[in-house]
């Protein structure tokens, strides 16, 4: 299943001030894509990138835009427009540091044993 | 002809009848062999040269049989040979000779082609019977760790044999376990790593220290250097090998720099406030996934991302446009819906904060709700889980569940190690709060060990590791209770 972590408006691909006859219609329409196994169903954009996307994720962000109060909780975290492709903003680089490289096999090589 | 079975015989029967773990292996040798070629000489019988060579032979193996079984049995890979010769020397090894054998044989196993898993059996059975298990014991679990290709519990088992008190681990026993961490490192380019053990003061190889010498090289230390770095590579031999390092660290430019990836700081969306409809919020999204987006998240990230959700939550404009959804949506709660968003936030920071190994995030003076949750809640989970793993010690003390010694050994290892890291990452208050709960639990279970199991190596160790944590903590009281039961000995 997708995780309740999922944002359900970018699960569903639906506007934050989109209706509930939206909500419903675009989860029907998507459990049915998902159900006969369309390719673009499986996916679905976030601002992180494309993400997963199955019949039980979608059940659930239908619940959850069900609930008025829910939905205005989803609403303040879709603010930011979904992408396919992850964003340098949202995908920073490692800033780990790097120093001299290593000697890979040394270990072996200075009598601690073999390869098995 | 000489009776070298005889010989043979009353040498292994005298050696067998150590006491106290002494092998008097070399020196029961030595008189019997004398004797006998004495007894011979005065009966007008010379012996043959092929039976003399043969016993000066057998002589030499009895006389330096650690040489014998690092040099002989190890790369070969016979691991019972190795554990029977090391454990009867009396020259490198004066003390732990089981440990000794165990080392041998575990090294024996590394050299090993093809299915280990016998061999594997062989030694854990045999250092499964041996109690109390010290330094070389815990060097050979560390290396049979290492021969199943699991090196992160290796590097664990022979970090705690190098930091175990120096009657507990023979010298020996701690310059190969320093040795195996060295090269460990050296392979992994971890320099501080391999400079730190090579400069340390307690027992080390020739090659270790060069290996240290080389660590300060490649991180920059100046060209003088390079002749005390050029002593130790002629001390530690296998020369063949670790030429091309020494060629690395001797040319001028070796210093590699050091090339450190900037530092990712947050950039805000671009146009953030034309694209969307309620920017504050967008911002502390943008945030929050760009914190979930890292490899390994710090405590001042969570923290930020925590704060930037206080201040959007608080903003005038972010509560206008709530007023307004919850009016077009017919949310009758506005308060509980409100409740409802933090808490899905403190979730999402919650896990960032737990997930890693960073310090965990700490909330500024006058914070707000979301930060200060994330903050509280974060130290909350964490002493829950230093207090479920100490518990689990005590209740085995009390109900005297013993463990083979190797076991103990590993449950306080990892116990030790889940410990020190969650102290690190609460920081100073969460220090000593957690303080409390290990000492609470593993006091009964240090002294069960000490007093009733006789387990002294291991509970010696504890002693030592609470009385420092006890000094961390400013517990005075627990830190003097803690020394004197470490002076008790080993």
């Amino acid at each position: 299943m997708t995780g309740p972590r999922e944002n359900p408006f970018y699960l569903l691909e639906l506007p934050p001030e989109c209706t509930r006859a939206d909500v419903e219609r675009q989860g029907q329409k998507l459990l049915g894509m998902l159900e006969l196994g369309l390719p673009g169903a499986a996916t679905h954009p976030t601002p992180a990138g494309a993400r997963p996307r199955d019949a039980d994720g979608v059940r659930w962000a239908m619940a959850e835009l069900r609930d008025p109060a829910r939905r205005l909780a989803h609403e303040a975290t879709a603010q930011l427009p979904a992408r396919m492709d992850p964003g340098s903003t949202t995908t920073p680089p490692s800033g780990e540091p790097r120093g001299p490289a290593g000697v890979p096999g040394l270990l072996m090589a200075a009598g601690w044993g073999r390869a098995p | 002809m000489m009776p070298w079975g005889a010989i043979a015989g009353a040498v292994a029967a005298m050696t067998l009848n150590k006491r106290e773990g002494q092998s008097r292996l070399p020196a029961h040798a030595a008189v019997m062999w004398l004797a006998c070629v004495a007894g011979f000489i005065a009966a007008g019988r010379w012996p043959s040269l092929p039976s003399l060579v043969g016993s000066l032979t057998g002589l030499a193996v009895c006389l330096v049989p650690w040489w014998f079984a690092r040099r002989v049995c190890v790369p070969l890979g016979w691991h019972r040979a190795a554990w029977y010769l090391a454990s009867a020397d009396d020259i490198t090894w004066t003390r732990d000779h089981c440990g000794a054998g165990a080392l041998a044989a575990a090294w024996a196993v590394l050299h090993q082609r093809g299915d280990r898993a016998r061999a594997l059996g062989w030694v854990r059975d045999r250092l499964a019977r041996e109690s109390p298990l010290r330094g070389a014991g815990v060097v050979a679990l560390g290396l049979l760790e290492a021969a199943q290709g699991r090196r992160d519990q290796a590097r664990a088992w022979l970090t705690d044999a190098d930091a175990t008190h120096e009657l507990a681990t023979p010298a020996a026993a701690r310059r190969l376990a320093a040795e195996w961490r060295a090269l460990d490192a050296a392979e992994r380019g971890d320099w501080d790593a391999v400079v730190e053990l090579g400069r340390s003061a307690s027992p080390r190889t020739a090659l270790t220290r060069w290996l240290g010498h080389v660590g300060e090289r490649l991180q920059g230390a100046s060209l003088e250097r390079r002749w005390s770095m050029a002593a130790w590579w002629l001390l530690a031999g296998r020369w063949r090998v670790t030429w091309p390092l020494m060629r690395r660290a001797w040319a001028p430019a070796a210093v590699a720099e050091a090339v450190v990836a900037p530092v990712a700081a947050f950039r805000p969306p671009e146009d953030v406030a034309a694209r969307t409809r309620v920017p504050l919020l967008a911002l502390a999204q943008a945030r929050l996934d760009w914190v979930s987006a890292r490899a390994a998240a710090s405590g001042d990230d969570v923290a930020a991302a925590a704060a930037a959700w206080d201040s959007a939550l608080a903003h005038p404009d972010v509560k206008a446009w709530m007023h307004q959804r919850a009016a077009l949506l017919g949310v009758t709660d506005l308060p509980g819906a409100r409740a409802a968003l933090e808490d899905d936030v403190v979730e999402r920071l919650l896990a960032l904060a737990r997930g890693g190994s960073a310090r965990l995030p700490e909330a500024a003076e006058g914070a707000g709700t979301v930060a200060t949750r994330v903050t509280w809640e974060a130290r909350h989970a964490l002493l829950e889980e230093v207090e479920l793993a100490c518990e689990a010690f005590r209740t085995r003390a009390e109900v005297r569940a013993a463990l083979p010694s190797p076991d103990e050994w590993a449950a306080w290892l990892g116990l030790r190690d889940a410990v020190d890291a969650a102290m690190r990452r609460g920081g100073p208050g969460f220090r000593r709060l957690a303080f409390r709960a290990v000492n609470q639990s593993l006091t009964p279970w240090a002294v069960w060990l000490w007093n009733e199991r006789k387990e002294r190596p291991l509970a010696h160790e504890a002693f030592r590791w609470m009385a420092t944590q006890a000094s961390d903590a400013g517990d005075e009281s627990a830190q003097a209770l803690h020394e004197k039961n470490a002076a008790c000995g080993i």
